[in-house]
């Protein structure tokens, strides 16, 4: 068991921090660590340091030394040294783990929190819901179809539970006196601790992921959640540390998109903020160039007012929910499409037709703001400024002597650029107006505060703008058009209406950055999920499958077929150990013995350390009624005088001379059996138990 | 009378230009829409909107044609040339390529053919089909496509380089270049095929023909003004160059390729340059050389880049740590491990790469280590750095753990201790470092069987000096000091300067003139003396990179003036820049003495 825990142990390690050396190749000195340690258990401390730094240093020395003899000029033999020398090591660590766990108690807690270190550390760069690295819980999530939060909670509670199972296992080991008492018990208690342990792992499971989904939504989307109530607001001020790489979206752009003005930056809007109520910007019904329905409903809007601009098609296939379609720019319809791959696509998908910017925007300087056509109500949602004064001041101050609305618009963006600083954790206390401690404090704030502050001074001037909400991704990460979006691409930034042109994004970036959640696409995902959406799937049918040099990614596809093998492989073992412990001396009367310990075993009698079995038997007979004393002491007999003619059955040494085996052994097998003295529930419930295989596969002591 | 003539010229230019006929005009109403457009129509509107770089629009187009036209054999090997040209997504091409090649049998039956139309699109789908397979890295597949090619009686100009090519790939150098050069003579895509040869001829150690093939092949593709591709051939003579410690040369064929028209299309000249000048400790250079590819890049908003990104990542890295930047090093030598793609060059492999970044971050974190040993720190940021200090040894070993088992078990026996292998990503003047870390019995019959490979003089010198470190040889350490050429081995000399500099003074200083950073990174504490010497300013240089002594050609002098402390930095060699430091906190004072003198500014 510990062997199978260990290398279990290594093989995930190994995922997360490559050995170099295969994992089956370290199991051997798991193997032979675990086996040497068990019959050591009997050294002292100053042994055990002897063996293995005297031990230890002389046979990776000899085996170097042969090496290097028959190297023969080449490298190999150092490359093989590599190998045995890790080999070695894990079988030095392992040899002093087990050897202390049969020595100290405390051990298995030292033992426990190596395990649970290495766990934690390989998890480290998940603190903050980073879940992006190591690849090995994208990779599963994507395999799995779920997201990589749902299976970091399960892998935490699963560790948590096993680290629970394997301290309580290595407790009882040095309380089998104290076990051996209550083992009428045990098989209630396990089913109890089980049942409890289940339902704590799934409440805590489904407690954690809740939480971060619903609760935290904004939190691990850079602070730009998604909404469609009007007069609330998706956007958190607090903190968006959580931003994670979670893919939220592939599109697909149908045409070239020469004329974008932030090129090689492409603004995807889904939502827009225009509404202040006081404290921050929230949504308003007004804003009619957003669709607030969900994406699989169809939108359609014909602007006549917007000039410049190109018709641009998108197909967009949404890996995550979304409340609300989005779009790059003005989407002009919104169809939705045959979903290629509903499980992986779970948000569904659909094609936008977009009117796009196409004009450098040094050409808007002349332009007044704002539309005419506007009503007052309307005029007055887009204007209407903060209350304090200062932002009026400041706007005033910034923007003084500026010639035209667009001046003065370029003026505030690089004023917010140059005086701020980006940073996940801007950590200000609570407010009444969140952006203050921002702009007129240290500066320290992420897209929303950047955003809402651009708005408010904006204006402050009499400008009309509103924050839009959706995906900033950069065309430059993007394969053929295909644009991977993940969720810290999530992003809020300003605009303002230019009379004719309509709305503009305008996005301060400030210059100094603290911290940010940038990091490239995964280019490899990036190419699957773009065979999931290319036509050519339909176009062109798969070529028969063949070795792709291109294909480094790991795959779990083997993991079904084997966890099945294996389950299949153990269960046949298990069936054949219990019809062996059960029947097998009809075969093999050596195991007439086993079997009746076994059934003890498997109804809660486990012989003691140091106990006899003629006490032992005793012991049974005083609790259950079981009468075997006569059993145990032909076997007594046979095994420390060896002269007993019948017991030669046991150990198959019967001749032709001598009465067929099934003929003795119904003799003698028939009144063990009734010397048991089970009942049938008790006989029903051994059954089931497999306490008694695991001790005759691994520990063979009865 | 004046304006009439104007006007006439203007019409006659006009009409020239609308001329229905003319056979170089290929623009197409993008008014009528594409559904009532046929699929040829639409295959022409793909051909003239990828000339025009608008390769999505020529894209759906296609698309729209196969849509059209399911059975239009140009419209899937079109789409196959598109996702192997402009995306790199050689699997999907690889299946438009097979479709076509089955929509074409289908329509045409089996060879021969009687028209030279169809013989063509035959051979053509040939020659993306090898394309397709030798992308995949299928080289056996792809030369049995082109023995096919070749049974058919076919001839084409692509076939000699693409054969050669493969030929090279599956590692028969002779017959690649004997295929080679038969193509030269015939004329076969002469660029390429010369190019070809050229490379060959090198993996052949044959340096000066190469040389002169690769003239012939500059030569050629200059002569074809716009159209031609200089920068590839004089890349590779670059690199032949430096295989031979021609750095001279070198330097002349990289800068050259980093002026033509295609110099930024791929990062291996600016990436060489850069690299040739890490080895001559011109750190400005090299950052120069890098910042200039990525400006050109950003040329092109559109293009992916990611196939640059690493090799960006490293050369930043090399120069960062060499110029004192430690922190930043790490950062960029992390950023390059990330990447896992292939990166186009010929021969060099992802392994290559990790090699090379795994050796480049396990020196910087050791040099971290150094260096946090010679700085001022609280009680509890040393009780953290204790930590840190032991992971980052831990990770430098498993780095060149795993450094040593890519080069033996990956790269065939440690191929890349050739030195300036082409393909390698290795460094190779602290290489050293990494050899010295197996034990002598494996290693030191290995470096005698590669110093009776390697014939070049000037190689020798590499391989004496790993050996001097493996063996801590003095000795043989001077004698590599000699030979060493001025300016091209300065980080050569940088390494064999600190192997004396652990038992001498004057070794020490010398290796501080060379690079102060470098100093800093191996933890040598330089001697000065302190004016005036008494306890507070020792204290002070406590924990620095300085110790005291009264016989060195340098000073530190401290000067207070109220609440101000002075600290000036003062060198008796004229090759060493005097600094000083002022300002309240004595700590922050010493601390920015010491940034100012062991870190280059090179911005």
């Amino acid at each position: 068991m510990r062997f199978l825990l260990l290398t279990m142990a290594i093989v995930a390690v190994d995922f997360v921090l490559p050995f170099g050396t295969h994992p089956a190749i370290l199991s051997i000195g798991i193997l032979g660590g675990v086996i040497v340690g068990s019959r050591a258990s009997n050294l002292k401390l100053l042994g055990v340091l002897l063996i293995t730094t005297i031990g230890g240093a002389l046979s990776i020395n000899l085996v170097g030394l042969i090496l290097a003899l028959f190297g023969n000029s080449s490298l190999k033999s150092y490359s093989i040294f590599l190998h045995l020398q890790a080999v070695m090591f894990i079988f030095f660590l392992t040899f002093i783990l087990t050897w202390a766990v049969k020595k100290y108690r405390a051990a298995f807690l030292v033992e426990l929190g190596l395990i649970l270190t290495v766990v934690v550390g390989s998890l480290a760069t998940h603190r903050n819901l980073q879940l992006d690295m190591p690849k090995i819980i994208n990779d599963l999530s994507w395999q799995l179809g779920v997201s990589p939060l749902t299976t970091f909670s399960a892998f935490g509670v699963i560790v948590a539970l096993l680290a629970v199972i394997y301290g309580a296992l290595s407790v009882r080991q040095f309380n089998d006196q104290r076990a051996a008492i209550s083992k009428r018990l045990s098989i209630f208690g396990i089913f109890l601790s089980t049942f409890i342990f289940l339902l704590i792992g799934y409440l805590s499971f489904f407690g954690i992921s809740r939480y971060y989904q619903e609760k935290g939504e904004a939190f691990f989307s850079n602070g730009v959640g998604q909404g469609s109530e009007e007069g609330l607001s998706p956007l958190t001020f607090e903190s968006a540390l959580g931003s994670t790489n979670q893919p939220a979206g592939l599109v697909r752009l149908e045409s070239d998109y020469t004329m974008n003005p932030t090129s090689p930056m492409l603004y995807l809007r889904e939502s827009a903020l225009s509404k202040y109520n006081g404290k921050e910007l929230v949504l308003s019904g007004i804003d009619d160039d957003i669709s607030r329905d969900s994406p699989s409903v169809s939108f359609s809007q014909v602007r006549k007012e917007v000039i410049s601009r190109s018709e641009l098609t998108q197909e967009i296939y949404l890996l995550a929910d979304h409340k609300n379609p989005f779009a790059i720019d003005y989407p002009k319809l919104l169809t939705p499409l045959k979903n290629p791959n509903p499980g992986r696509f779970k948000g569904g998908a659909y094609r936008a037709l977009s009117f796009s910017l196409g004009l450098k925007l040094e050409t808007l300087r002349n332009t007044p703001v704002g539309d005419p056509l506007w009503d007052n109500n309307k005029r007055a949602n887009y204007l209407a400024a903060h209350t304090d004064p200062r932002y009026h001041e400041l706007a005033k101050k910034i923007t003084a002597d500026s010639p035209t609305p667009f001046d003065s618009i370029k003026r505030i963006v690089d004023y917010l650029a140059q005086f701020t600083i980006y940073t996940l954790t801007p950590n200000h206390p609570a407010s009444d107006d969140p952006v203050a401690p921002y702009l007129f404090g240290d500066g320290r704030g992420y897209c929303v505060h950047i955003a809402h502050a651009t708005v408010y001074l904006l204006r402050a001037i009499g400008i009309p703008s509103r924050i839009a909400t959706g995906y900033l991704t950069d065309l430059s990460q993007a394969k053929d058009g295909h644009i991977l979006l993940r969720m810290s691409d999530r992003h809020a930034w300003a605009e303002v209406y230019f009379q004719d042109y309509g709305w503009i994004a305008f996005d301060t970036q400030p210059l100094q950055v603290e911290s940010h959640a940038d990091t490239e696409v995964d280019q490899g995902l990036l190419e699957e999920l773009m065979n999931l959406v290319n036509p050519a799937e339909e176009l062109v049918p798969e070529l028969p499958a063949k070795k792709d040099s291109e294909s480094t990614s790991f795959s779990f596809a083997w993991l079904k077929p084997a966890l099945v093998i294996m389950f299949a492989t153990l269960f046949f073992f298990v069936v054949l150990s219990k019809i062996l412990l059960l029947k097998g001396y009809l075969l093999f009367p050596s195991l007439l013995k086993i079997g009746v310990f076994a059934k003890l075993m498997d109804i809660g009698f486990k012989r003691n350390y140091g106990e006899t079995r003629l006490n032992f038997i005793k012991r049974v007979r005083k609790s259950h009624g079981s009468d075997l004393e006569e059993f145990i002491k032909l076997l007594n007999e046979e095994k420390y005088k060896n002269k007993n003619p019948v017991w030669s059955v046991f150990r198959l040494t019967f001749t032709k001379d001598r009465l067929p085996t099934s003929l003795k052994l119904r003799r003698i097998g028939k009144p063990v059996q009734t010397g048991l003295n089970l009942s049938k529930f008790e006989t029903f419930r051994s059954l089931f138990n497999l306490k008694s295989i695991f001790n005759w596969w691994f520990k063979r002591r009865w | 009378m004046v304006k009439k003539v104007i006007l006439i010229l203007l019409f006659t230019i006009h009409g020239f230009c609308q001329d229905p006929f003319d056979p170089f005009d290929l623009s197409f109403d993008e008014n009528i829409p594409v559904e009532d457009k046929t699929a040829d129509e639409l295959l022409l509107d793909a051909i003239t909107l990828l000339q025009d770089e608008r390769p999505l629009d020529a894209r759906s187009r296609l698309i729209q044609a196969i849509k059209k036209d399911p059975r239009n054999i140009r419209a899937h090997s079109l789409l196959g040339h598109y996702y192997m040209a402009y995306v790199g997504h050689f699997r999907l091409a690889e299946r438009y390529v097979e479709k076509a090649f089955s929509l074409f049998y289908e329509q045409f039956g089996e060879p021969p053919y009687y028209d030279s139309f169809t013989e063509s699109t035959h051979m053509h789908l040939y020659n993306l089909r090898s394309q397709s397979k030798l992308n995949l890295d299928l080289y056996q597949e792809a030369l049995e496509v082109l023995d096919e090619f070749a049974r058919h009686g076919y001839m084409a100009a692509w076939y000699p380089a693409s054969r050669s090519w493969i030929m090279m790939k599956l590692g028969n150098i002779q017959d690649a270049i004997r295929v080679a050069r038969a193509g030269v003579m015939s004329g076969a895509e002469p660029g390429r095929t010369l190019n070809m040869l050229g490379i060959l001829l090198s993996m052949n150690q044959q340096p000066k023909e190469s040389i002169s093939i690769f003239e012939a092949a500059i030569d050629l593709e200059e002569s074809l003004g716009r159209l031609g591709n200089p920068a590839t051939p004089l890349n590779n003579m670059g690199e032949v160059y430096e295989e031979m410690f021609d750095d001279k040369n070198a330097e002349i064929a990289y800068t050259r390729a980093l002026g033509k028209q295609d110099g930024c299309e791929h990062i291996l000249p600016a990436l060489n340059l850069a690299l040739l000048y890490m080895d001559q400790l011109n750190l400005l250079g090299a950052k120069k050389a890098i910042d200039n590819f990525e400006a050109c890049v950003a040329q092109f908003p559109l293009r992916n880049g990611e196939e640059h990104r690493a090799f960006v990542h490293l050369a930043r890295g090399r120069v960062a740590l060499y110029s004192g930047d430690v922190d930043g090093a790490i950062k960029h030598f992390e950023a390059a491990l990330e990447k896992k793609q292939w990166f186009g060059k010929i021969g060099t492999s992802i392994e290559d790469l990790q090699a090379g970044v795994m050796q480049s971050l396990a020196q910087s974190l050791r040099a971290k280590n150094n260096i946090v040993k010679t700085t001022k720190l609280t009680i509890l940021e040393r009780a953290s750095e204790i930590w840190a200090n032991l992971k980052r040894s831990i990770r430098a070993y498993w780095l060149e753990r795993e450094a040593k088992q890519i080069l033996i078990e990956t790269l065939r026996d440690f191929e890349d201790l050739k030195i300036r292998n082409t393909d390698s990503m290795l460094e190779y003047p602290t290489l050293g470092g990494l050899l010295s870390s197996i034990p002598r019995s494996f290693i030191l019959p290995r470096l005698e069987k590669q110093k009776v490979l390697d014939q070049r003089a000037h190689a020798q010198a590499f391989y004496n000096l790993y050996e001097a470190k493996i063996n801590e040889d003095e000795a043989l350490t001077y004698e590599v000091l000699s030979k060493l050429r001025p300016k091209y081995d300065e980080l050569l000399r940088t390494e064999a300067l600190n192997i004396l500099a652990d038992n001498s003074e004057e070794y020490r200083q010398l290796l501080f003139n060379r690079s102060p950073a470098i100093f800093r990174n191996h933890g040598h504490r330089l001697p000065v003396k302190l004016i005036p010497n008494e306890r507070w300013t020792r204290q002070l240089i406590s924990r620095t990179p300085f110790k005291v002594s009264d016989d060195s050609l340098f000073s530190i002098s401290f000067e207070k003036a109220d609440d101000t402390l002075e600290i000036s930095f003062v060198s008796s060699r004229p090759t060493t820049q005097n600094s000083r430091a002022s300002g309240q906190d004595e700590e922050a004072v010493m601390r920015s003495l010491v940034d100012s003198i062991f870190k280059e500014q090179i911005n």
